[in-house]
């Protein structure tokens, strides 16, 4: 059966390849939007757990706007300092340490997050011990990527400038803190002209279990907003669902269209076969090979778009990121391809392939056979 | 082991434009037969032979194949004596033209669900003198070599029958004369009834029975 319609696909190669595209356009738009999700799910989820953060303590309005800010790194919005005793004064909180975030020059190469805070970070980071806070600490990137060793000194500049010596080098953790660099609270609000101020207040709890309690503890500190970190990731994990979901429907509008494609070929294929039709049912195939034989043939032609259609995809998210950089709410994230969208993509284009073929396969089959020699 | 038309009659069509192609036909296709069917054109010929190979089914009357009536054989029954027992030579000696000659003989085997079928295909094609052109398209070969295709195709399945119409028709003397001794051979060496439709009186004169039509109606 396979020769037969190889025969056919192969004596009509252009009008083949170009149905094929139809699908595989859609395939490959449906592919991407799948890794590309799938590699930003992951990413929220690596950077919810490295935060370390259970809770934000942040100043008041605009909550979504300035947990954005600081997965960006750049806060948005100031609080007073005194606000940190009474934090670490609330029932339940282990750790509460302090943060400045903004953007700021290094050593007059790059912009970059500049992170003040304290001591505790290390425990919060969980870093490893560290003696004396006072000087820099570089995301791996920052280091490794450009060559700077502990030991060194480097120079940041935003109202004012300051130099540090770099006292450790972070490992890799994938997520955006690999380009971050670490200082002391202070140096940051001098380097920031920001004295007495902090963006944020990043909190731990003894007992996890009652995070309720303690954000209602926590949002009675007059002017500051209490947010439960897993709420927050919750959340742009929520609105992210939705485009999500707004994407793979125009994907499916894609997929649509390739289906009408192949239908269009196939039901040419029957008209334009009619005699061999005929000629078939009189050297002895009965309506079903027929069926069969069309109905095969578009579910091949759907397959083989879905292959093509995933390697488009593929190639495309490869070169994707240098035209447009991967990244939701200051998220970075690399495309994420599983088996399972594999899997998806090849059952999307088998019903495909098997709605287009129906109706072209069945009235093949009806064909009477002296018509259909007759090219009736 | 015969075909046998009892009073069968054909009408195309219905109202006013109603044709009455065959009138009560009453004939026998026995073993061995080797029969020339000749008439007018229009008279009925090729509705004839379609009836007979169980293409095409009659208005009223009985067609039966090796004594079993087929008036209330489904596609299945009527497709598995077509692919066992008969073999098509048509008119207008169509060939699938995505296929080489090869391929083209393998089809009635793909469809009986035989394994060797290139090697099968390759001899028929070897038998009726065309082993070297295996992989012409039918657009590469002469219409003397499309029919010989056409004949080894009608008997890759080994037909008992084997039911053609004009398969000398716009040959040259030689060519034609190929093709008769290829059905004269088919007809004493392997025992294969054959009918043979024609215009040409010296090749209705070779076959051992002759049968007139006349407006639809065996004379
Ligand atoms: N599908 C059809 N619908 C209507 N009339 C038809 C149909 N097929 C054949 N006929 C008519 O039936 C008659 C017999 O046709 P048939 O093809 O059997 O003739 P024939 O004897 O084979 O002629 P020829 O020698 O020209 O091939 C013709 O008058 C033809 O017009
Ligand atoms: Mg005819």
């Amino acid at each position: 059966m396979w020769w037969i319609i190889y025969a056919y696909l192969k004596r009509r190669k252009i009008r083949v390849f170009l149905t094929m595209l139809g699908v595989a356009v859609g395939v490959a738009t449906l592919f991407t939007i799948l890794s590309m999700s799938g590699g930003i799910d992951l990413s929220i989820n690596q950077q919810m757990q490295d935060v370390g953060a259970q809770i934000f303590v942040i100043p008041f309005g605009h909550r979504h706007h300035k947990i954005m800010g600081l997965l960006d790194g750049e806060a948005v919005g100031t609080m007073p300092s005194s606000v940190h005793p009474q934090v670490k004064g609330v029932d339940n909180v282990k750790l509460a340490v302090p943060i400045f975030l903004k953007k700021a020059e290094m050593n007059q190469l790059t912009v970059l997050p500049v992170m003040g805070t304290t001591k505790e970070m290390a425990e919060l980071k969980q870093w490893g011990y560290i003696e004396d806070f006072d000087g820099a600490v570089l995301g791996s990137f920052e280091s490794i990527g450009r060559g700077i060793l502990e030991g060194d000194v480097i120079l940041l500049e935003s109202q004012h400038s300051i130099e540090l010596k770099v006292i450790k080098t972070l490992e890799e953790t994938g997520t955006h803190e690999d380009h971050y660099v670490f200082i002391p609270l202070t140096s940051a609000q001098e380097l920031f002209g920001e004295e007495g101020n902090i963006s944020a207040i990043f909190v731990t709890m003894e007992d996890p279990e009652k995070a309720a309690e303690t954000v209602t503890a926590l949002n009675q500190i007059e002017n500051v907003d209490a947010v439960y970190a897993h709420d927050a990731f919750q959340e742009i994990l929520d609105t992210f669902s939705t485009t999500k979901a707004n994407m793979i429907l125009i994907t499916g509008i894609a997929i649509v269209a390739g289906a009408f494609t192949t239908i269009n070929t196939m039901t040419m294929a029957v008209y334009e076969r009619k005699k061999d039709i005929g000629l078939s049912r009189a050297v002895g195939a009965t309506q079903m090979d027929i069926f069969t034989l069309f109905m095969v043939e578009s579910i091949l032609l759907s397959i083989v778009a879905c292959i093509i259609g995933i390697l488009i995809g593929y190639a495309f998210l490869n070169i994707y990121p240098f035209i447009v950089p991967l990244s939701i709410g200051g998220i970075q994230s690399s495309p994420y391809y599983s088996l399972h969208n594999v899997l998806l993509c090849f059952i999307i284009a088998y019903g495909v392939g098997t709605i287009s073929g129906i109706y072209p396969a069945i009235s093949a089959a009806r064909l009477a056979p002296i018509d259909a020699l007759r090219g009736l | 082991m015969t075909i046998e038309l009892r009073d069968v009659s054909k009408q195309y069509g219905g109202g006013s434009v109603a044709f009455l192609a065959l009138r009560d036909v009453n004939l026998v296709l026995n073993e061995g037969d080797f029969i020339s069917v000749v008439g007018p054109s229009g008279s009925g010929k090729t509705t004839l032979l379609n009836i007979m190979g169980c293409l095409d089914v009659p208005t009223t009357g009985t067609v039966l194949v090796d004594g079993q009536p087929t008036e209330k054989l489904g596609d299945f029954e009527l497709s598995k004596i077509r692919k066992e027992k008969i073999g098509f030579v048509f008119q207008d000696y169509y060939l699938n033209d995505s296929m080489n000659a090869l391929q083209n003989v393998m089809l009635p085997l793909e469809f009986r669900g035989r394994s060797n079928k290139k090697e099968v295909a390759a001899k028929l094609l070897e038998s009726v003198g065309l082993g070297d052109k295996l992989h012409n398209f039918p657009t590469e070969l002469s219409g003397g070599e499309r029919q010989r295709v056409v004949i080894a195709r009608a008997m890759a399945n080994k037909p008992k029958y084997l039911l053609t119409d004009e398969p000398t028709g716009n040959l040259d003397s030689v060519s034609s004369k190929k093709i008769l001794d290829l059905l004269r051979e088919l007809n004493s060496e392997r025992d294969v009834s054959v009918v043979i439709i024609t215009h040409d009186k010296d090749v209705a004169s070779i076959t051992k029975k002759q049968i007139k039509i006349v407006d639809g109606m065996v004379v």
